[in-house]
């Protein structure tokens, strides 16, 4: 939907209804689909495709105007007033776009084109319904003469429908249309009064460029022979030339606007789903690791169990025996680490408990801190360390001494 | 282009139904992320806890040596239980190390001790009075490692009637191998 580069999609009218006109992988070869209808054009199509879509003559009115200026800023409003004046619709039923054929030091001719809008709405319904809107609407004929007859005037011929369109153009720049009929001996009434009415605009109407359709090849030398120039046969354009000419109108130039930004907001969306799934799919990937690890641990935990069972057992054996094995746990030993553990002979220990797990020293002390210092030191003891020791805050007596009581536990 | 159903609705209903389908997509990957990042986290805990036993295996592993010459030491040197008198050995050794340093044993005891995985129990209570200095000696004598003795309580005071005495009340037990290991 955004207007990177040349169009690789064109919808042109024929004879046989519409051609869609699509580059084969943009390796320079197009590849041509006859529609019968715009409704065929629909499947072929994607909301991205970025297309142009070029009316028949019949839908729209083309106009040489010569301005009295050159400035180009005038041009709008100029011709907004011309075709206002030419044209039997209000100005804001119609889309208009122009072109410069050629310019003086004073005038400028300009070739204007309008097509209603409800007509162009009609014509391009298929389309809108899905949500296709072109990224230029221009006129065929506009878009042949660019291709052919870029410079100087031409006269086109070709089939769009059912009829026959013919075409004036100058430097490639649509300046007069008209419809005619298929049949020979009409072409000689209509085509010399064509003629006449190219001179009237002021067009020189000896066209040394008249290209006839391939599939008119017929109408060759009736054609030859009408205009007495050299008449080329020429097929479809692939692709055709750009053009500047667009009649796409407003409204649809803001809808076509709106759909490119949902694009840009799906587009946005999808990304952040897709890193929102990669984080989700990473958080996954690290979980699954973390249970293969936790698998792998296991499997070699219970590999090294048996080995260090007996371990295990040897260990919970020797620490149930320890009071009877480990001297740590014997009263004098006990006894002698709590007395060298005495910070002077102001503490006194007046009774002590024990059983296979537990101690209790009961003491007094001088002074409470002196009561504390031996606590520290107990705690301090590296032969004591087996133990965790406990001091109640100590009972102050009545003679100021401190009287303490410590617990010990096995770590 | 967007479906039909979609296409039927006002905006008002449009507006409603895309605050409809956020909060569910909102809820479902709430529920989504809660339970991976709870799943996540248990993992982490297990993770941790497997890797420490990997690494205290690892320690016993390396300890074996240790722990094989600990058990083997504990077969060789635990006694076995071969009849009822043996709290009345130790009654008898207790006597016997008291009165070599002048310890005075009282109210004597024996009896038959709580039977564990790791060790029988026979037990001789006895009460002590005795000055300071002979008491830590009947306490050093009493007690060595392959005597498989254990002080299972221990009561010092210092005598209130006569302070330079201590008295002492002790449950004495010997741990003897299991019955099981015994056979």
């Amino acid at each position: 939907m955004i207007e990177t580069g040349a169009p690789s999609i064109f919808i042109i009218p024929t004879a046989h209804g519409w051609n869609f006109l699509r580059s084969a992988e943009r390796n320079g070869s197009w590849g041509v689909r006859m529609l019968r209808s715009l409704d065929e054009a629909v499947p072929l199509l994607t909301a991205t495709d970025d297309f142009v879509l070029a009316l028949p003559v019949a839908a729209v009115l083309a106009h040489r105007f010569r301005l009295p200026t050159v400035d180009p800023a005038e041009f709008p409003e100029m011709i907004r007033i011309q075709i206002e004046k030419a044209l039997p619709f209000p100005s804001d039923e119609v889309t208009t776009d122009f072109e410069v054929i050629e310019q003086t030091e004073s005038a400028s001719v300009i070739s204007a084109v309008a097509v209603r809008n409800e007509q162009l709405a009609e014509i391009a319904a298929p389309l809108l319904a899905r949500g296709y809107i072109p990224r230029q609407v221009t006129v065929y004929a506009a878009q042949r003469a660019t291709t052919y007859a870029p410079q100087g005037s031409a006269l086109l011929i070709y089939p769009e429908g059912e009829t026959l369109v013919s075409a004036v153009t100058e430097n490639g720049k649509v300046s007069l249309t008209r419809t005619l009929e298929v049949d020979g001996q009409r072409l000689q009434m209509e085509l010399p009064e064509l003629a006449l009415s190219a001179e009237l605009h002021g067009i020189n109407a000896s066209f040394p460029n008249v290209l006839l359709d391939e599939s008119c090849y017929q109408l060759r030398d009736t054609v030859q022979g009408i205009l007495a120039s050299p008449t080329e046969i020429v097929g479809v354009e692939l692709p055709p030339a750009p053009v500047k000419l667009n009649l796409l109108p407003e409204t649809w130039r803001q809808r076509r606007s709106q759909l490119a930004r949902q694009v840009e907001w799906r587009k946005r969306l999808i990304w952040a789903g897709a890193v929102y799934a990669g984080l989700l799919f990473l958080l996954v990937a690290y979980f699954a690791y973390m249970r293969l690890t936790i698998g792998y641990l296991d499997r070699r935990i219970a590999q090294d169990a048996p080995e260090t069972e007996f371990v295990r057992a040897a260990e919970a054996n020797w620490k149930a025996l320890a009071p009877a094995v480990d001297s740590h746990y014997y009263p004098v030993e006990i006894l002698l680490h709590l007395f060298e553990s005495l910070p002077s002979a102001e503490v006194r220990i007046t009774a002590y408990n024990q059983s296979a797990r537990q101690i209790s020293v009961e003491g007094e002390a001088n002074t409470a801190a002196l009561a504390y210092q031996f606590i520290d030191k107990v705690k301090k003891a590296p032969e004591l360390r087996i133990f965790q020791f406990n001091m109640a805050a100590p009972r102050i007596l009545p003679n100021d001494h401190a009287q303490f009581r410590l617990e010990g536990r096995p770590r | 282009m967007m479906p039909a159903w979609y296409e039927r609705m006002n905006q008002r209903e449009r507006l409603l139904s895309w605050i409809v389908a956020g909060a569910v997509i909102v809820l479902v990957n709430l529920v989504i992320l809660s339970w991976l990042f709870g799943a996540l986290g248990r993992a982490r805990i297990e993770l941790a806890a497997r890797k420490a036993a990997l690494a205290e295996q690892a320690v016993y592993v390396k300890e074996r040596d240790l722990w094989t010459k600990r058990d083997e030491w504990l077969r060789e040197h635990q006694p076995t239980l071969k009849n009822p008198a043996e709290a009345s050995v130790l009654l008898d050794q207790l006597k016997q190390v008291a009165g070599k340093y002048n310890v005075l044993i009282q109210n004597p005891a024996i009896g038959s001790g709580e039977t564990t995985p790791n060790h029988q129990t026979v037990f001789a209570s006895i009460e002590t009075k005795s000055p300071w200095p002979p008491l830590v000696h009947f306490l050093y004598d009493v007690q060595k490692p392959d005597a498989f003795v254990v002080f299972e309580s221990v009561n010092l005071a210092i005598d209130s009637s006569d302070p330079t005495m201590m008295r002492g009340k002790f449950k004495i037990a010997r741990w003897f191998a299991p019955a099981q290991r015994a056979k």
